[in-house]
């Protein structure tokens, strides 16, 4: 089996059931779907354990860590049994329909694909602003300045081989993992390249992302992958 | 030769486009202009083939690929003793040429800028507000004290543009010719224009991430 879909979950109820359907519907490869039960409190776990009987391909799985996005994608990473992983987030604002464009880039012989919301093909619809605008500059100054071979790689829908999950040690505790891994991944060789999709904002239920907190996190790491990338010329 | 080649990048102004050919037209100086389409697709590709000017030479782009591509493909065909950029808009004035013209000969600069923050300049808030910006970052990171670096109109010698080896495919044109002239310490000379800017509603198109471009760009040559 080819690919293992990780859905991270945090209290979406009203979400969880079409997600599942969706992927299953829209995904005519072999694959596994993980839902990541990340510590809710609502009806999330019924909900999908009632359709792990109906999908013989899904099934949960407790983050048995500290609650968070990122503790809830290694929980996943950890249990995937196929050879590529790709976060699904668990309100819809994934284009699963890039999912195809993203197998055809591995079997071109990339690592990692990423989802691109800021090229042509792609589009950011709805969300906060100053989110956006952050997420953009990130994106295409990394790309722009540092030869970084993403313009979104704040993205968490990214599709990854085994082989890069299993190399890195993942610090990340929120949001911010997903630009932990490819840039990593990055400076470790891997090979990476981007798909356009389109994210759309969530309808149903709260988004767990703050801003505030998350900003000294994502900051972080985007100095770091500057001083990297300078260290990496001087030598 | 000719003593000025007008390049003209267009990309969907169906609207404005033959106007603006009749004016440069229209301009009493020894000129080539070279229309460049980048891959319109609101008819401006068909207005294009019916406009027979004497001095006039269209070339087609089929895929949309940028101002920066557009100009390179334009100064690749221009045979000028000097060269200048023309958008396709009505926001500049064509009569400004000859000012152009002179401050480049008389004041022996190799590139002139047409300046648009002089008194009266009036406009939307948010592109003047973003070119004050830009320019002050350009004049704080180069060492330099222009008034309009973002400016449309920017006049050259061929051979001189030619040399700087321009590889920019987008708007950032703008800014690598600007901060290529200043690396290589050739003489700038700004000059006062007319500026009419137009509103969104008339199709204005740059935007806010246009400006993260514009930023990132002026950093990229700066340390490139």
């Amino acid at each position: 089996m080819k690919l293992s879909v990780v859905v991270p979950a945090h209290n979406e109820q009203d979400n969880i059931k079409e997600v599942i359907d969706k992927i299953e519907r829209s995904l005519d490869i072999e694959h596994e779907l993980i839902v990541v039960n990340d510590h809710s409190t609502d009806a999330t776990a019924e909900i999908v354990n009632k359709l792990s009987r109906q999908y013989n391909n899904v099934r949960l799985v407790e983050n048995k860590l500290k609650q968070g996005f990122a503790n809830a994608i290694k929980t996943g990473f950890s249990n995937v049994t196929a050879e590529l992983s790709i976060p699904v987030m668990g309100d819809l604002c994934d284009d699963l329909l890039a999912i195809k464009k993203m197998l055809q880039k591995i079997n071109e012989g990339y690592d990692i694909v990423c989802g691109c919301r800021y090229i042509k093909g792609g589009a950011r619809v709805g969300g906060s602003r100053l989110k956006g605008f952050f997420s953009y500059f990130v994106g295409w100054s990394l790309y722009y300045l540092l030869g970084f071979p993403t313009r979104d790689i704040a993205n968490a829908f990214k599709m990854y081989r085994k082989t890069v999950i299993d190399s890195m040690d993942i610090k990340s505790e929120g949001f911010e993992v997903s630009m932990e891994i490819p840039l990593k991944a990055y400076y470790l060789g891997f090979k990476i390249t981007e798909v356009p999709t389109v994210w759309k904002e969530r309808t149903k239920g709260k988004s767990s992302f703050r801003m505030m907190k998350l900003f000294p996190s994502y900051l972080k790491l985007y100095i770091w992958a500057i001083f990297k990338c300078f260290f990496r010329k001087m030598i | 030769m000719p003593l000025l080649s007008i390049i003209v990048p267009v990309y969907n102004e169906a609207k404005t486009v033959r106007q603006i050919l009749e004016k440069i037209d229209a301009v009493d100086i020894d000129k080539e202009i070279i229309v460049v389409n980048d891959g319109s697709c609101d008819g401006t590709d068909n207005i294009l083939r019916e406009i027979k000017f004497n001095n006039l030479k269209v070339i087609h782009h089929k895929n949309n690929r940028g101002k920066g591509a557009a100009f390179l493909t334009g100064l690749s065909e221009a045979n000028g003793e000097f060269v200048i950029i023309q958008d396709a808009d009505l926001e500049y004035d064509p009569d400004d040429y000859s000012k152009l013209l002179s401050a480049i000969k008389k004041e022996r600069a190799d590139v002139v800028l047409g300046a648009r923050f002089t008194k009266g300049y009036r406009g939307s808030f948010i592109p003047r507000f973003g070119n004050r910006f830009l320019t002050g970052l350009l004049n704080l990171l180069f060492n330099v004290k222009l008034n309009d670096c973002l400016t449309c109109y920017k006049l050259f010698r061929n051979q001189m543009v030619k040399s700087l080896n321009l590889k920019a495919q987008s708007f950032d044109i703008e800014i690598e010719i600007v901060t290529r002239a200043i690396k290589n310490k050739l003489r700038i000379v700004e000059i006062p224009i007319a500026y009419h800017p137009r509103t969104y509603a008339e199709g204005k198109k740059i935007r806010w991430r246009d400006g993260i471009h514009a930023i990132l760009s002026i950093f990229r040559y700066r340390f490139n």
